[in-house]
């Protein structure tokens, strides 16, 4: 399959009054056509940078892009220039936030908010942009869409709100979706009806499709691949029907016992700051005695399979 | 085993106007006959989708709403209409942790203030002993001593929630009221926040009811499950029962929705429609039945009551 995006060696800190902090540290990550792609980590793992560099939506200053390309059709999208982005965001690569109320405009009724968003993509009148919005909205199924298009966004559900976001992400027709977190605040009902849209946009137009989240059962039900990370890294990048059977860092064991209900018994030391070598030293249960100063590499174990961890450097291929 | 709280058909309503200049009111019935016992050291599971009355029930119980009617007892004391001076009392047996954890803690107060205002308002302890109960306290949740100084921004939202389950057993409750404690944390926080409630039940002895979106997590933590919908609990069992054997068709769409990771069960795959406000409504009959996928002709016309099914479980669907 061909890669649609690549992420290549991504690395962003950020300045603040006590120095730096390091937010992504070699970052590779790629996506193939019409794949839904999962990434799982804890809060301040960098999920979100990665979305938002993906992008180029980080402020610089504070943020430092140390190193890294990102190459879509062929361009680093960290290079280019304004203009070129602008014919990328939202037209080619569309996010999905992850604060819902943030990113609707409350003093504008929603037919308003997306026909402006129509109209910038294609040149078109604002009759023809009014029925491309119903037939977004009865595409993501939100129900009598002519009234909803008179209201504003405080007036949705939760759910609602969330279907509406999808709708102007999916309105340029875009290759890649990116959605950061997109169910978190949501019914489980609700849940499964968002997660369905996603499974037929993948397979339908051949939307690649980046999920955010922190919930496994999730990504165990639509998506292909999982990227596990922790604290600016990659610890594993792994396919989803492996996951369960020969997942192998340290950190997506602890992740999977959680879901499970188990506890891991090595308590979370903090100080993460002035570790030498692996990030996940000080909770990790299997550490040896050379990861508390080197730091593990991405080892290959399987084609669709990498570790970061020196447990398994002698099996790597 | 004895009850320690017993909820006899309560009723709440909430009046909404459309806007401020709307004369009519429409009312919103937010707990319909709602009846429920908590038995001494159980944890009770409430599930059901938002807006579908379980916060309402949570806040019924601590009397942060009045109910308009039914009856409440607690330890077989009726608390259902007491005065606020009365409550008093009352609400130092049952305390309430909220849903976001930031929110919930007084940004200007350091650790130390927040868990010490139970401790003053119910005159606990001496001034001098306040502050070695508080550290004990926060030992109890797992934190050290010297979080006292800490303000709550500085904490991470585990942390944050710690405090709010710190501060909610200060008085020493014999009841604790959850309200989605940990839709907020990660998953590997999750497990942790839910062991130091195990924990805590199992050294204090408190009834848990815990409100929750996520049916795994419940699963895993509670004895028995209620699910409610539109104000009405639709089905209650133990907990293995209800996910092993759901009898009701919202329950049934609920599980099959759920996400996770683990399941040696079968699953069904249920989609449930929308309701919107087209969609048409029966009055006289199941408030599920405009979205059931297994309606049949007397569900529009008929009120289905709670049937007992088995031992401890009762199912209101017209079917069963």
């Amino acid at each position: 399959m061909e890669k649609i995006l690549e992420i290549e060696n991504l690395g962003i800190r950020f300045k603040h009054s006590s120095g730096t902090t390091t937010a992504l540290e070699d970052i590779s990550i790629g996506l193939e056509k019409g794949e839904i792609l999962g990434i799982v980590g804890e809060s301040g793992s960098g999920k979100t940078v990665t979305a938002h560099a993906v992008l180029n939506l980080i402020d610089t200053p504070p943020g430092i892009i140390d190193s890294g390309k990102i190459i879509f059709h062929g361009e680093d999208l960290l290079k280019s220039g304004l203009k070129t982005l602008q014919t990328v965001r939202g037209k080619k690569i569309a996010i999905i936030f992850q604060e819902l109320m943030n990113s609707l405009n409350p003093v504008f009724c929603i037919g308003q908010q997306l026909i402006d968003v129509i109209r910038n993509y294609r040149n078109c009148t604002k009759s023809e942009a009014y029925k491309r919005s119903l037939a977004l909205l009865k595409n993501v199924g939100i129900p009598d869409p002519v009234c909803r298009m008179t209201q504003y966004p405080n007036q949705l559900s939760g759910g609602l709100r969330q279907r509406l976001i999808i709708a102007m992400a999916i309105a340029a027709e875009p290759e890649i979706i990116i959605a950061d977190e997109p169910t978190t605040a949501l019914d489980v009902t609700i849940q499964a009806q968002i997660l369905r849209l996603f499974q037929n946009l993948s397979k339908d137009p051949g939307c690649s499709i980046i999920l955010i989240t922190h919930n496994l059962g999730i990504m165990a039900k639509i998506c292909k691949r999982v990227v596990i990370m922790f604290s600016g890294l990659v610890m594993e990048k792994i396919s989803v029907n492996k996951l369960l059977n020969s997942a192998s860092h340290p950190y997506t064991l602890e992740l999977l016992n959680s879901s499970r209900g188990k506890i891991s018994l090595n308590e979370n030391k903090e100080k993460k700051s002035d570790l030498l070598g692996c990030k996940y030293f000080n909770r990790c249960s299997q550490a040896l005695g050379k990861c508390k100063t080197n730091k593990p590499g991405l080892f290959h174990l399987d084609s669709d399979h990498e570790v970061r961890c020196f447990l398994f450097e002698k099996e790597s291929r | 085993m004895s009850c320690i709280l017993q909820i006899k058909n309560i009723k709440k309503t909430f009046h909404i106007k459309k806007s401020f200049f709307d004369f009519k009111s429409r009312s919103i019935c937010a707990l319909d006959n709602v009846s429920l016992d908590l038995i001494e050291g159980e944890t009770l599971g409430i599930v059901g989708e938002s807006g579908c009355g379980k916060t309402t029930l949570g806040k019924t119980i601590v009397r942060l709403y009045r109910p308009d009617e039914g009856q409440m007892l607690y330890k077989k004391k009726d608390i259902t209409f007491l005065s606020e001076s009365r409550l008093f009392r009352y609400r130092k047996m049952i305390q309430f942790i909220f849903q976001d954890p930031l929110a919930s803690l007084n940004p200007r107060f350091t650790v130390g203030d927040i868990i010490r205002e139970p401790l003053d308002s119910f005159s606990i302890g001496s001034k001098s002993e306040r502050n070695s109960i508080i550290i004990k306290l926060l030992e109890k949740v797992e934190l050290s001593g010297e979080f006292i100084r800490r303000y709550p921004h500085e904490l991470s939202n585990g942390q944050r929630q710690r405090i709010g389950i710190a501060r909610a057993i200060a008085s020493k409750p014999s009841i604790l009221i959850a309200d989605e404690p940990v839709s907020s944390l990660d998953v590997t926080v999750q497990v942790k926040i839910l062991n130091l409630f195990k924990t805590l039940q199992k050294d204090l002895g408190i009834s848990i009811i815990f409100i929750s979106h996520d049916l795994s997590i419940i699963e895993n933590f509670a004895d028995r499950v209620a699910v409610m919908y539109r104000g009405k609990i639709v089905e209650i069992a133990k907990s293995n029962e209800l996910y092993n054997n759901p009898q009701h068709p919202y329950t049934r769409a609920l599980i099959s929705a759920a996400t996770s990771l683990y399941t040696t069960r079968k699953k069904e795959k249920i989609y449930l429609e929308e309701e919107n406000e087209n969609s048409p409504k029966y009055p006289n009959g199941c408030s599920f039945c405009s979205r059931c996928f297994m309606k049949a002709k007397d569900c529009p016309e008929k009120k289905p009551v709670l049937k007992e099914v088995s031992d401890g479980h009762f199912v209101r669907c017209l079917l069963v």
